[in-house]
């Protein structure tokens, strides 16, 4: 019966996509913790353990009208409120420290409040720290969580975190003895991990009492300086008091829920400034967090050692802040938009292969080379049920995982990889490229005798109006491989074989004849600009290029993500068209 | 010197032999009378005002046996152990008794109503002679909540006008007494058991424990009745799923109601993102289709993937009629990739970047076919030949595929963390066995129509002619 009202829901139901909020406007991190600070200052997104891996934060729930995010809350007498752009004044600096100061200036009055975040280089805790000037005492300040851990990489839809509310989260405790907000998540929970959760909730137990569930996601949420009190409690997104709905409001642990509020000991300075702070720390199990509460309270809370702002430069080099904010310091990927909505924290070689010739016009060539080795280790080297050897996925997290909701090879993406990697040795110093290439020469062989073989283009010429054929684009990336799979091997002082020559030689004839109709070359624009923005010692004479060669240069289209699902356009692939000078549009007409 | 009695006259002898048992046996009759006369009854029993569901019949007992005795219930139980376990379970841990048709019947009476809402459950019956004699000795030493109440174990109990109400709570119980609306015996659900539902896709379902199960599912849509009949019914007798429909709002009726039965099966694989990921699974094999006018019947098909190694993978496809031939700007719109002639028919074969399959479409005179898998459209193109037919709506599964690919999806939701609370190994133990067990049915058939402010759709669940 579930199938088939599975497959009714499937077949008949329109495809509903979320309305989302406004993208984030800046990243910290220190190459494990990334957060993402939103217009208003507050914590939209938090990913861990990098860049381009789980994402954790909860957002804004529409339907429940529940707040999502981390943020603060003030209570002056009257209402609560949050810090909006309606009320205030919203500026935000990025520091030489690499942390975010966002300063609030009240509209109405002289109030004035500033936010100073920043993720620790050595530990994985994003501290924020809250001073207030000209507020009437006493005020009250509420630390407001909505984080929901998760454990799981969903395939293909690794920007749908919003879509899976359900399957994040686990357990939101407040321990009063020690002051700490925990929300954890072990990996995969099952049915008994679900009942010993709601036992363990009923009979009102220590925060210790969670460590049994093993390893996972835990995050603790505390203040230095102390807690008056705190709730497991969801809060309403308009009016910002506790939610009539929520049953369970004022408990100290809660199942399956992600909130909660506490509300930190505000502290007075000399200069009659109100200031507070609030550490989110983050570990792989109770002990490790519990380690690091314990040290950063023995160490006191690092303040920010140079809150210099970083000037402003032009747009190309805010293009290029952009891309190197898309890298993920530990596997090198490159993912393509870790601050936007829908945050697409996953790598696609096409993505890569713009984003590195972007990185080595600036001079940033170790990124570049990073990224497509990166690209080189998801190779397939072996027959298997998801694609021939020298195929690779077409999207992958950074930890290697396919996030391709279809998991099939496709020829266009070894062909993408070659064409960067030829792309990316022209411009380095021979030396260097000579060494690289050698590390590249197993995958080089295996990534041309893919594109050799591979079925895309295999039919005979007359095939070519035959259902499964290619599209122009597919016959003109491919050729666009093994043209690039051809110059790599000459380099390493070896002839094309055979069957490579004989695929090349067949493909550009096939591009020929399906250039007669010009319906196709919408999708081709990608290949025209990649070619016409080729570094000028790296496009010679005689190679066949022109096949590829558009006269007039036009804007390119830029991908959505998945036609139909969701619409984030990729930040590092528009970064990467502004360094390159590459016009490009988001219409499609 | 030995004298003799007088012997016993026959007569009494007889009577002190067989007296009490005569006795007995009139009081039992009495009883039986009597009880039958407690049990007997107009009505079903109560529901609550506020019902969110209401699950009713007007003899339980025996549906329950012609369910046992029926041959789908012998196919499900050569694979999974017996249906309704966990439910026969909690009665017998609250009740110290295992319950069974007989049983049921002695106890209970044999029409009841259960009905709940977002604060619990509550039954209503009308018991005989034993539950309140029963009732009557434990209501002299059982603790009382509430005015008129009484617990037993988890549950709590009282009565209103001879009918017994067993609640999950002492508010649901009260409601009932205080405010719970009558609901009659008869009427076109006599037979089997019938579950309706409040809510923006309200409706009622009711299945008879006969052979093929026959079901009547009424659907409160209203809207035009004098829409035409369908023509392409008996078309694509190989197709593991067809919908035919001629118009939209019988589709959205059937999808309003699918919803609200997934949503209480699984509600947290539904509402958490476990369909989210199928759609988009799904549509990523099968981009958007061309935005065209089409102001007559159409068809919706799936076959079993002939080539996937993926057990997720369909081909799907379909027919629509009457429809206006593409404009100039229809066409920009589709991402053409090509034209091509299919069966010697212009069409076209569209492709959707990034790595999406092709898909096709067909333009025959004014009807338009599609498919997600350019080999099928010959297969469209080629149906049967129609046959008019007077319902709006019909809908074929076959549960054997279906079942496989449902087996496929939630091993997939699993893996991937999508049905909160369940492991993939907790899903084996738990789920698949009935899955299973419903793939050894034939074949789902149902017509549908419009009628009296109701969208009714009628038939099978397993149609007894495809066994």
């Amino acid at each position: 019966m579930g199938g088939l009202l599975a497959l009714l829901l499937v077949l008949l139901s329109p495809l509903a996509v979320a309305s989302e909020p406004a993208p984030p406007v800046e990243v910290i991190g220190n190459g494990r913790l990334t957060a993402a600070i939103d217009a208003t200052g507050r914590v939209a997104q938090l990913r861990w353990p990098t860049l381009g891996y789980w994402e954790h934060m909860g957002r804004d729930t529409s339907e429940e009208g529940t707040r999502g995010g981390a943020g603060w809350l003030l209570d002056e007498g009257e209402a609560r409120y949050s810090f909006t752009a309606a009320e205030w004044h919203i500026t935000h600096v990025r520091n030489t420290d690499g942390s975010l100061t966002t300063t609030y200036a009240a509209r109405a009055d002289d109030r004035r409040a500033v936010q100073h975040v920043m993720v620790l280089r050595e530990m994985d805790v994003v501290v924020v720290r809250l001073e207030l000037d000209g507020f009437q005492v006493p005020v009250k300040v509420h630390w407001y969580q909505h984080i929901a851990p998760s454990t799981r990489l969903v395939t293909g839809l690794a920007d749908g975190y919003d879509r899976f509310p359900r399957s994040t989260g686990f357990v939101t405790a407040y321990d009063p003895i020690d002051g700490t907000m925990l929300a954890f998540r072990p990996k995969g929970p099952g049915k008994e991990d679900w009942s010993r959760a709601r036992h363990l909730a009923d009979s009102a137990h220590s925060s210790t009492a969670w460590s049994s569930f093993g390893d996972g996601v835990y995050w603790g949420s505390f203040s230095p300086s102390g807690t008056r009190g705190a709730s497991c409690t969801p809060i309403d997104a308009q009016t910002l008091e506790v939610d009539a709905r929520a049953d369970e409001a004022v408990l100290p642990a809660v199942v399956g829920r992600a909130f909660g509020m506490m509300e930190p000991i505000v502290e007075s300075t000399t200069a009659g400034i109100l200031q507070v702070s609030l550490c989110l720390a983050v570990s792989a199990s109770e002990q490790g967090l519990q380690s690091l509460r314990t040290q950063l309270l023995d160490m006191g809370v690092p303040r920010n050692s140079n809150l210099e702002p970083v000037s402003p430069g032009d747009s190309a080099s805010l293009a290029a802040r952009a891309l190197q904010a898309c890298v993920d310091p530990q596997s090198g990927s490159i993912v393509r938009a870790p601050i936007s909505y829908p945050a697409l924290a996953y790598a696609t070689i096409f993505n890569t292969a713009w984003a590195t010739a972007a990185l080595d016009s600036l001079g940033m060539s170790a990124h570049g080379r990073r990224a497509l080795e990166f690209h080189r280790t998801t190779l397939r080297t072996t027959y298997g049920s998801d694609g021939l050897p020298g195929s690779l996925p077409a999207s992958v997290y950074s930890t290697g995982q396919s996030a391709d909701l279809l998991n099939g090879a496709n020829p266009s993406s070894t062909a993408w990889l070659l064409a960067a990697l030829w792309r990316h040795l022209a411009v380095q110093e021979s030396t260097a490229a000579e060494a690289q290439l050698q590390e590249w020469e197993e995958a080089l062989r295996l990534a041309g005798d893919y594109l050799a073989r591979a079925p895309v283009v295999g039919a005979v010429l007359s095939g070519t109006m035959k259902p499964a054929a290619a599209t122009l684009a597919d016959l003109q990336t491919h050729y666009l491989g093994l043209v690039s799979a051809r110059l790599l091997l000459e380099r390493l002082g070896e002839e094309e074989p055979t069957h490579w020559q004989q695929r090349r030689e067949e493909t550009y004839a096939r591009i020929r004849f399906r250039q007669l109709d010009g319906a196709e070359e919408v999708e081709s624009r990608w290949l025209y600009a990649w070619v016409r923005h080729l570094p000028e010692d790296a496009r010679e004479p005689g190679e066949g290029w022109e096949i590829l060669h558009f006269l007039e240069e036009v804007p390119v289209l830029l991908p959505p993500t998945i036609r139909g699902v969701s619409k984030g356009v990729p930040v590092s692939l528009r970064a990467a068209l502004e360094v390159l000078d590459v016009p490009y549009t988001d219409s499609p007409r | 010197m030995e004298t003799s009695t007088p012997a016993a006259p026959r007569w009494r002898r007889l009577l002190l032999q067989w007296g009490p048992f005569l006795v007995l046996g009139v009081v039992l009759l009495v009883l039986i009378g009597i009880d039958r006369q407690l049990k007997h009854t107009d009505l079903r029993g109560y529901a609550l005002a506020d019902a969110g569901w209401k699950l009713e019949s007007d003899d339980l007992p025996q549906s329950w046996t012609q369910w046992e005795e029926s041959d789908e219930y012998a196919l499900l139980q050569e694979s999974a152990p017996p249906f309704l376990n966990d439910v026969v379970l909690s009665v017998r841990k609250v009740t110290g008794v295992r319950p069974t048709p007989r049983r049921l019947r002695f106890w209970l009476g044999r029409a009841g109503v259960l009905s709940g809402n977002a604060h619990g459950w509550v039954l209503s019956c009308r018991p005989g002679v034993a539950m309140r004699v029963a009732s009557f000795f434990h209501r002299s030493v059982a603790q009382s909540p509430a005015e008129a109440t009484y617990r037993w174990g988890d549950v709590i109990y009282g009565w209103r006008d001879g009918f017994l109400l067993v609640g999950s709570s002492v508010r649901m119980v009260q409601e009932l007494a205080q405010a719970g609306l009558p609901v009659e015996r008869g009427g076109q659900d006599r037979e089997g058991i019938a579950l309706a539902w409040e809510g923006p896709h309200g409706g009622r379902l009711r299945i008879a424990a006969e052979a093929g199960l026959p079901f009547r599912l009424a659907l409160n849509q209203s809207t035009d009745d004098s829409q035409p009949a369908l023509h392409y019914t008996a078309a694509w007798p190989e197709a593991m799923f067809v919908l035919n429909a001629v118009d939209d709002a019988s589709v959205a009726a059937l999808r309003g109601a699918a919803h609200t039965l997934a949503t209480w099966i699984f509600p947290d694989t539904v509402d958490g993102g476990g369909l989210a990921y199928m759609q988009a699974w799904w549509r990523a094999q099968l981009p958007p289709l061309p935005a065209l006018e089409c102001g007559g019947e159409r068809a919706w098909v799936a076959f079993p993937s002939q080539e996937a190694e993926d057990q997720r993978a369909i081909e799907v496809g379909g027919i629509a009629t009457r429809c206006a031939p593409p404009t100039a700007s229809t066409l920009a719109d589709m991402d053409i990739a090509r034209r091509y002639q299919w069966e010697e028919q212009p069409g076209w074969l569209l492709t959707a970047p990034p790595y999406s399959r092709p898909r096709a479409v067909a333009m025959v005179e004014d009807t338009l076919a599609w498919t997600n898998e350019p080999s099928r459209m010959p297969v469209l193109l080629r149906r049967e030949a129609g046959v008019d037919s007077e319902a709006q709506l019909f809908v074929r599964a076959q549960w054997a595929p279906t079942m496989g690919l449902a087996r496929a999806w939630l091993l997939e939701l699993a893996e991937q963390e999508l049905i909160p609370g369940y492991h993939t190994e907790d899903l084996k133990q738990d789920w698949l066995p009935y899955v299973d067990a419903l793939g050894a049915w034939s074949r789902l058939e149902a017509t549908g129509r419009f009628e009296e402010g109701h969208f009714l759709l009628e038939g099978y669940l397993t149609h007894p002619d495809h066994r």
